[in-house]
């Protein structure tokens, strides 16, 4: 990325505790237009909260984030409305359980966009080609696998024209087996200059897609970097013992 | 053979075919056919002659068969599927018999039983006095009450149905005070009211359901009618026009109902996925929103079998408002009582009207529920 583009998210001094439990400490970070980032570290280093912060999911304790310039953690600030611009994909797909595929991709349009239906289905039709659902637009979304509900969420996220889109552990409540189908989705969102932040235990996908490799540990980023710098000449004896972990396997 | 062996046996002799074509049929056929030996009925339309003769010939011989296929089943289990009794034909035909065997049965039954209860009914419909037989005695008094029955029916399914549906409508307005709860970035003002809004709801649905329905029936009743008699002086007759017995036990039970089906609603909505919620808010969706376009219409749906448990329950619990003198079903089976000096075969009446009330809610209410894809209750519910 070049370094002369401009920085759509940028989070300073983020502090969040749960009671006494301190997961974020004092977190600084940004992402640049049409850069992509993954977020790596073992499970409770705060990825997830990180993500969260970033579209006020969880109201930050102290700090600042901006996107696009504005202040999300001001109180004056109207959140809904920004959000509109911030894509979510989440673990569990969530994912609304009395909609149809169609459905789930137009009420926000419908309901936040003043679209009409068929102008949101026309939308909706052309995301839900693109993830390759376009055959189940009227599918019941109880009916179907785990894979076709997470392209589903992402066309879902798509449908609202997002700036940024948040992943959060994409492909870990999937089988293995289907784990491609929704990479080979990001990788092409990836590719037509999408601004991604990605948290994921994927490390192939990080090491090739992204731009930017941020490891955190216990509420911190402890090193970031190029992934062929991350990965392959990590300054930190933490990262190089959690990289050692996963790619063993 | 070994214990495991033999439980599986066991297990398949009853799961098999002989639970539905043999058991239950060769029992009822058992039943019926000592119907038409010990019972006798006046107008009996088989008689004691050939269609008689023949029912009972019928019965006894779907029972020996039922004994032979057990026999059969019991001595070549392990090669039961290959005996003439699986062959394909004798299947079908077994099954048909089977029918047969219903049929007679259900003649039998209306035959003896429903004719029998018919001849009672009709005699005692004539009758001046009671007849000292119990039964015939129930029958005597629902049928010399049956006026004063019909009113109690009436006013109780009014007051349970109306009521619930009333408090149906409050109980969503009311859970709307616990949908929204005060958040950091409401001004003062809004934060006050939502906290108020919340606050009510807890003291609401604590005290209500913290407190029989009969105690408050009658403070509404009671306080209301002091109260509204002394602001505006009316008289005795005049009162009863603008604060009925009916009014009040309609106003009770909605509000008594309301704080339940809030609880329930509640309940159903907090069940489901957060993360539903979590989604619609991350595309923008304000909490209002997430919560009327997605999880309210779900929540809802969900309480549909208590929304119907609650009307069976009012059928029931709408008896206490016998305390302040409202003429539901309770009061008027007292009354019919009172009147005729009997207790027991008047209750007994009124036992089986409730009964087949709740029965049929239920089964309505389930219909209802099937019909909006909703999960089904089963059973008829416990009381508040
Ligand atoms: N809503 C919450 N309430 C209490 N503790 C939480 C909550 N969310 C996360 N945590 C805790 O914060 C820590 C970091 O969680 P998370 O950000 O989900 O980590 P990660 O995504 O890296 O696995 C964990 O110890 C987790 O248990
Ligand atoms: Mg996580």
């Amino acid at each position: 990325m070049a370094d002369t583009a401009e920085t759509i998210v940028r989070v300073e001094g983020l502090r969040k505790s749960f009671g006494d439990l301190e997961v974020l400490k004092d977190i600084n970070f940004s992402v640049k237009r049409g850069e992509v980032v993954t977020i790596i570290g073992s499970s409770g280093s705060g990825k997830s909260t990180l993500l969260r912060c970033i579209n006020l999911l969880e109201e930050p304790d102290a700090g600042h984030v901006w996107f696009e310039g504005k202040d999300l953690t001001d109180l004056s600030t109207n959140v809904d409305k920004l959000r509109q611009d911030i894509g979510m994909v989440f673990q569990s797909f969530n994912l609304f359980a009395n909609k149809n595929v169609l459905d789930n991709c137009t009420l926000a349009p419908v309901t936040l966009k003043r679209m009409s239906k068929a102008e949101a289905e026309k939308v909706a039709m052309g995301h839900l080609e693109s993830v390759g659902l376009a055959d189940f637009a009227h599918a019941d979304v109880r009916r179907l696998s785990g894979g076709q509900r997470q392209r589903v969420a992402i066309a879902r996220a798509l449908c609202m024209d997002p700036t940024v889109m948040l992943f959060d552990e994409p492909t870990s409540a999937l089988d293995p087996e289907i784990v491609g189908e929704v990479l080979e989705v990001m990788r092409q969102l990836a590719q037509q200059g999408m601004t991604m932040v990605v948290v994921t235990h994927e490390m192939a996908f990080a090491r090739e897609v992204s731009d930017r490799v941020v490891f955190m540990d216990k509420g911190v980023i402890l090193e970031q970097g190029a992934p062929a710098q991350v990965f392959g000449h990590p300054k930190e004896a933490r990262t190089r013992e959690f990289l050692a972990r996963y790619l063993q396997d | 053979m070994t214990i495991v062996e033999a439980g599986q046996r066991t297990v398949s002799f009853f799961r098999r075919d002989h639970t539905y074509v043999f058991l239950g049929t060769s029992a009822l056929a058992a039943v019926c056919y000592l119907l038409t030996r010990f019972v006798p009925t006046l107008s009996s339309f088989l008689g004691a002659g050939a269609p008689l003769i023949a029912c009972q010939g019928l019965l006894g011989a779907w029972i020996v068969f039922s004994l032979v296929a057990l026999v059969v089943k019991a001595t070549r289990w392990r090669t039961y599927d290959d005996t003439f009794l699986k062959k394909p034909g004798a299947v079908r035909v077994t099954r048909y018999l089977s029918y047969l065997a219903w049929l007679v049965c259900a003649v039998v039954i209306v035959d003896r039983v429903v004719l029998s209860v018919v001849d009672i009914a009709h005699y005692v419909a004539a009758a001046d006095t009671r007849t000292n037989l119990f039964f015939p005695d129930v029958l005597y008094y629902a049928w010399k009450g049956r006026s004063m029955l019909l009113q109690g029916l009436g006013n109780t399914i009014i007051v349970a149905v109306v009521g619930t549906l009333v408090a149906f409508v409050l109980a969503l307005l009311l859970v709307f005070l616990h949908l929204n709860p005060p958040s950091k970035r409401d001004n003062g003002f809004v934060r006050f009211w939502k906290k108020l809004g919340l606050g009510f709801y807890k003291v609401y649905t604590t005290v209500l359901r913290g407190t029989p329905m009969m105690v408050q029936g009658s403070i509404i009743y009671f306080g209301f009618y002091a109260f509204i008699q002394g602001i505006t002086g009316l008289g005795v007759s005049e009162m009863n026009q603008v604060w009925s017995v009916f009014t009040a036990a309609l106003v009770t039970i909605a509000l008594n109902s309301t704080a339940y089906l809030a609880e329930t609603l509640r309940a159903s909505i907090e069940a489901i996925d957060p993360g539903q919620a979590e989604a619609a808010r991350s595309l923008g969706m304000t909490n209002w929103q997430a919560m009327m376009k997605v999880v309210f219409p779900q929540g809802v749906r969900n309480a549909i079998p208590a929304i119907g448990n609650e009307v069976v329950i009012n059928i029931k619990d709408s008896s206490v408002f016998t305390f302040i003198g409202f003429f539901e079903l309770m009061y008027a089976s007292r009354t019919v009582s009172g009147t005729y000096y009997a207790t027991t075969e008047v209750y007994i009446t009124t036992a089986v009207i409730y009964l087949v009330l709740t029965m049929v809610a239920t089964a309505i209410l389930n219909a209802i529920a099937r019909r909006l894809d909703a999960p089904t209750s089963n059973g008829v519910p416990s009381s508040n």
